[in-house]
């Protein structure tokens, strides 16, 4: 009987648990590349917020229309109500195409149709309504369907 | 027809097409604005201080609001003149 040698090769070991250079430097490389794009998408999202949204923090540099703001976005519908007649003659005259103002205008109309106690709520509901139709298109594309109910208001 | 004021301005409620409307204003306006509610539709009428203006209405139609307010800003003071017709 003729014995043959033969070459058994070793079991190879477990693999190895330590991260390798270039395991570190690819997962380096995409936890950087993430907090790039997160955060230029957060950065996007809450310069959108605050060019239209409620949260209006950001000073314009101008007291007046720092104040229309808080009173058009942030204040109670009360005290917007009672600065009605000059927050909507400085929105018309002074900032026709200010955005934020225009949902303040908005505010107050909803108000005018709900609130059937209101002072001289014929006489403003018909100068709100006005005001309305011959504004900007852009700022007050929401508010034109709302022209013809104030103008219905007795 | 009711005299309607804010401080520092007063007229009356309403304003009858076609004719005028007399409004006084404090001592240190000079001029009276006159809108519909744009600022494209807006007159400034000079006022000596402390006296009364006469305003001729803007012809719009009966119904109308108008805008009347002295100052500027938030210092503005803004009362709400309706515009009717005269019947004959």
């Amino acid at each position: 009987m003729r014995l043959d040698p033969v070459l058994l090769a070793a079991p190879s070991g477990p693999p190895a648990l330590v991260p390798t250079r270039r395991a570190f430097m690819l997962g380096g490389t995409l936890f950087a590349a993430g907090l790039s794009l997160g955060g230029a998408c957060g950065y996007a999202i809450g310069s959108r917020r605050t060019e239209g949204g409620e949260e209006v923090e950001v000073s314009t540099g101008d007291a007046d229309l720092d104040e229309l703001r808080r009173l058009a976005v942030k204040a109670p519908i009360e005290e917007l109500v009672k600065h009605r007649l000059v927050f909507v003659n400085a929105t018309f005259a002074d900032y026709p195409k200010d955005a934020t103002l225009w949902k303040g205008i908005g505010r107050l109309a909803e108000f005018v149709l709900s609130d059937f106690a209101m002072d001289d709520r014929r006489k403003f509901a018909a100068a709100l309504a006005g005001v309305i139709e011959q504004a900007d298109i852009v700022v007050s594309r929401d508010l034109r369907q709302l022209a013809p109910k104030l103008r219905r208001v007795r | 027809m009711t005299t309607q004021e804010g401080e520092g301005i007063r007229t009356t409620g309403a304003a009858v097409q076609g004719g005028t409307m007399t409004v006084e204003v404090g001592p240190n306006d000079s001029t009276v604005e006159v809108s519909v509610g744009s600022s494209d539709r807006t007159q400034s009428i000079p006022v000596p201080p402390g006296k009364t203006a006469v305003i001729p209405v803007p012809d719009v139609p009966a119904g109308t609001v108008l805008w009347v307010s002295v100052g500027k800003g938030l210092r503005r003071r803004t009362i709400l003149v309706e515009v009717i017709a005269l019947l004959t």
